[in-house]
């Protein structure tokens, strides 16, 4: 049972004489891609793994702070002093770039920018300090290993590295609620961890390459000797002044201190906030769009004010993806072969696979493939096929010129448990699929491979490194063509792009809506009959309605309004915050959320004024773009709607 | 001197950059096969010493070591100068994708790490009007040249080159392709004294008010002098606002 938690006093290094081995740090770090697209797949990978079994998606913000100096407050509470002691010993012992930059940087007067990933509806840190199981002992204690079962994403475990990669002090910090806590854990759970060589400080002493930031009573517990997780109120108001603070819901908060684009370790060219939302927001949407677009997964971002939600609502936007969603969501029940643009086309094949050795699992079962033809104007990633699994993340985007075709589609093979449409649940084929191609992919999860894995060879029945090959290869290439040209190619007909082709409308912005989801009139008519800058404030009036018409009565209705600063090209520059919303109606509700106005109507109130503000701004020069072109706008809106019998 | 026609390659061989292995030059795939691009190529209307300009672009790649950005002040003067085009003709992707596909690849890749696929696709083939960061490598060369030199001289071409972070802010945009605003924008951000930009803080916050104030007051049609004017008196505001932790 975990002691009474005490505050971390200092960074703890284990001492150790200056003959005995040396350690350069995280051995990952050059085994995987150091790139901005890879910290964002392995981090969101494992966090989507890490999701409750209910039905209920995964939470993940990502937020990046930016400081010019940090506060003393923060300061103290990291025990910044000590952790600088111990990373400005060790950059000392570093080969190549990395700590060395990153400590110039800081010297010159270099922003620190602290990302933290906030997940909802995840397990949490779980475990003790001593097993070898749990997540604990994979992400805090021995990050790198692996304590998930087969057929998750992250089954190599080899994500947890590249948060301390993506450090420039190599250190991470977590604050973890627990779905299911052991006795005498209260959570929250705060820890921190830093690896960095292994280092000698000006009075000489020399330390080992592992730091921690914990509790020092673990220091006397012979089976620790270091420090532990602090956890309960000790861990909540460390945290708060961290600004680490968290939800008290299940999951985890894990900080990354000192946050640099891993691939700029000399910090020549680091992103701004702007363009590490673009990464996260292209890569999030690339990878991730089955688990998003099934409800599993939803990301938010506000890197340094750059708010963005990629969402089931929003995954659809993405042009780059947004073929693929209909093509997968919409391949149930779809024809064998394809007609023209925006026409969906599914076969199921049967895989077959190897049982594994330590008992029998089946040994094949149906795959789904599924193609769409693409309109004329889309043009991102024609031509591929998403390959991927139950994990709900796109392992790869295979050319299909790469297998001889150069038609215009977009492409899915779903496995194992991705198989399924939505109303069905995986068969015992299914999750054997799942299993046996979640131990062909490498590290980096970017592939399928049987040749040179050895887990693989060792755990199933010979042959099953060609049954990698052949899916790949031989049988894509030969479904993929019934798919394409089907009935055509045997009756000798050709397919005449040039005469089959409509021009795509402008509205449905590059994906198919007309199959499943029939157009709407917009849901709300509204008008700004007025907007002024008064006292330093923009202010809004105006009035909105919803506009259902029929047989139905409006029982209650809410939109959420955002006011938005505006370049000179019309893109938007940054959210004005909203201070306050007053409206004309006794049955209603006007308030701020989080800097955005929120009407509520809770009866059908008809047309409602409103008189919308913003937070006071420090000047109002245009010439110093101090106040500029403003949009208000309309960002969420929910109708709720009552039968009436006629 | 020997004037080679430039060629331009179509649309359609986008799809050649599918090839990693050509992307980060492994497994000795350092060009493509002219039979590979021979169906995408057309001829242009114009003309360069590329010969020169090879020779000026392998000097550079010896005397700076692989990926750093420092190699661009020289690249973009030998670009500039050895390419001479109307802005007109300079606006054709097409041309500056085939000088980084066909003839240059290796300079491509001397210059840029290989940090991913995507990544690596946008310093071969230009994927939107940013300059800095969705334009090939040639292409960015060449218009931050174009929009820095002055009567030939490069002066503020090697400047700009100095900071990444101001050539991402001002050159992605749309204020950025006003000559007069880039050079006001460098003439106050750049302070010749200590030969060094304003932080990236300050160039962050000095042109995104630029920006906004250009939806107020017609910025395009003003001269350099008086749009320097305004971005000093921005700066002045910025920095007074950091310093009172504003």
């Amino acid at each position: 049972m975990p002691s009474e938690s005490a505050r971390p006093e200092d960074w703890w290094f284990k001492e150790q004489p200056p003959g005995q081995s040396h350690s350069p740090g995280l051995l990952q770090k050059k085994t995987l891609d150091r790139s901005l697209e890879t910290f964002v797949k392995e981090v969101l990978q494992n966090i989507n793994d890490a999701g409750l079994d209910n039905d209920s998606p995964v939470e993940v913000t990502f937020r990046l702070l930016e400081f010019d100096e940090p506060s003393e407050v923060f300061k103290n509470a990291i025990c910044w002093d000590s952790l600088l002691e111990h990373v400005r010993a060790a950059k000392e012992e570093q080969d190549g770039p990395g700590l060395d930059d990153y400590i110039d940087y800081l010297d010159d007067g270099g922003t620190l920018r602290l990302l933290i990933a906030e997940e909802k509806n995840t397990s949490g840190i779980q475990g003790d300090e001593v097993s070898t199981e749990g997540d604990y002992a994979a992400l805090v204690r021995d990050p790198g290993s692996s304590n998930k079962s087969g057929d998750t994403g992250g089954r190599h475990g080899l994500g947890s590295s590249v948060l301390w990669v993506a450090s420039g002090l190599q250190t991470v910090l977590f604050n973890s609620y627990l779905d299911e806590e052991l006795s005498g854990q209260e959570s929250p759970r705060l820890v921190g961890r830093s690896f960095v060589p292994t280092h000698a400080t000006s009075d000489g002493q020399w330390y080992d390459n592992e730091g921690w930031f914990g509790s020092p009573t673990g220091i006397e517990n012979p089976d620790l000797e270091r420090p532990e997780s602090v956890w309960g109120d000790v861990a909540e108001g460390l945290a708060e002044e961290l600004s680490l603070n968290r939800p008290g819901e299940a999951g985890t908060s894990t900080m990354v201190v000192g946050f640099r684009d891993p691939s700029d370790p000399s910090m020549e060219e680091q992103p701004s906030p702007a363009e590490i939302a673009d990464t996260f927001e292209e890569t999030t949407a690339d990878y991730f769009w089955p688990a998003i677009s099934r409800g599993e997964l939803e990301v938010h971002l506000n890197m340094a004010g750059d708010v963005r939600h990629i969402t089931d609502e929003t995954i659809r936007d993405h042009e780059r993806v947004a073929p693929f969603i209909a093509c997968y969501e919409n391949r149930e029940g779809a024809a064998d072969s394809l007609n023209g643009p925006g026409s969906v086309a599914n076969i199921e094949f049967e895989y077959e696979i190897q049982s594994r050795k330590d008992s029998e699992t089946p040994a094949s079962g149906p795959v789904s493939l599924a193609a769409r033809r693409a309109y004329p104007g889309e043009e991102e990633r024609v031509g591929e096929i998403a390959l991927f699994r139950g994990s709900g993340m796109v392992v790869q985007y295979k050319p299909g010129h790469h297998l001889g075709f150069s038609e215009k589609f977009h492409g899915v093979l779903a496995c194992g448990n991705a198989r399924p449409g939505m109303e069905d649940e995986p068969t015992d084929e299914d999750s054997a699929i799942d299993k046996f191609l979640a131990m062909a992919e490498p590290p980096a999860h970017d592939d399928w491979i049987g040749e040179k894995n050895d887990e693989l060879k060792g755990t199933y029945e010979s042959g099953c490194v060609k049954c990698i090959k052949r899916l790949k290869k031989q049988l894509l290439r030969k479904h993929l063509s019934k798919l394409l040209y089907g009935a055509r190619e045997s009756t000798g007909q050709s397919y005449r792009p040039s005469r089959d082709i409509v021009p795509k409308i402008a509205r449905s912005n590059g994906r198919e809506t007309s199959r499943s989801t029939p157009s709407l009139a917009a849901p709300f008519d509204w008008e700004v009959t007025d907007s002024t800058v008064d006292r330093n404030r923009w202010t809004f009036r105006g009035w909105i309605e919803p506009t259902i018409n029929g047989s139905n009565r409006v029982a209650e209705w809410s939109v959420i309004v955002e006011m938005a600063a505006m370049f000179e090209d019309n893109r938007e520059a940054s959210k004005i915050p909203v201070d306050e919303v007053r409206i004309d109606s006794a049955s209603s509700d006007g308030r701020v959320d989080d800097g955005r106005g929120v009407i509520k109507a809770t009866e059908d109130s008809g047309r409602i004024w409103f008189d919308i503000r913003s937070k006071v701004f420090a000047d109002r020069d245009p010439r110093l773009g101090d106040v500029g072109e403003t949009k208000f706008k309309i960002v969420d809106g929910s109708i709720t709607v009552e039968e009436v019998s006629s | 001197m020997t004037q080679t026609k430039l060629m331009r390659l179509n649309h359609e061989a986008r799809q050649l950059l599918d090839d990693k292995a050509f992307l980060n030059g492994g497994e000795g795939r350092v060009y493509f096969d002219e039979t590979e691009l021979e169906q995408y190529t057309q001829p242009t209307d114009h003309t360069a010493d590329l010969d020169i300009l090879e020779d000026r672009l392998r000097k550079i790649v010896e005397d700076h070591d692989e990926y750093a950005g420092e190699m661009d002040k020289e690249a973009a003067v030998a670009v500039h100068e050895e390419i001479d085009l109307t802005r007109s003709a300079a606006s054709d992707s097409g041309m500056w994708n085939d000088l980084a596909m066909r003839r240059f690849p290796w300079f491509v890749r001397h210059r840029w790490r290989y940090e991913s696929e995507t990544g690596m696709k946008k310093k071969f083939w230009t994927y939107g009007a940013a300059l800095d960061s969705a334009s090939s490598t040639f292409e960015r060369l060449w218009w931050i040249a174009e929009l820095t030199q002055e009567d030939g001289c490069y002066k503020n071409t090697r400047k700009v080159f100095e900071s990444r972070r101001f050539c991402f802010m001002m050159f992605d945009t749309q204020i950025g392709r006003y000559k007069p605003a880039a050079l006001a924008c460098l003439d106050a951000l750049y302070d010749d004294e200590g030969e060094s930009f304003a932080s990236n803080e300050v160039i962050d916050a000095t042109i995104k008010r630029l920006r906004r104030a250009g939806t107020t007051i017609p910025l395009e049609g003003r001269t350099k002098t008086e749009l320097t004017d305004i971005v000093q008196s921005i700066r002045a505001d910025v920095e007074s606002n950091t310093e009172a932790g504003l």
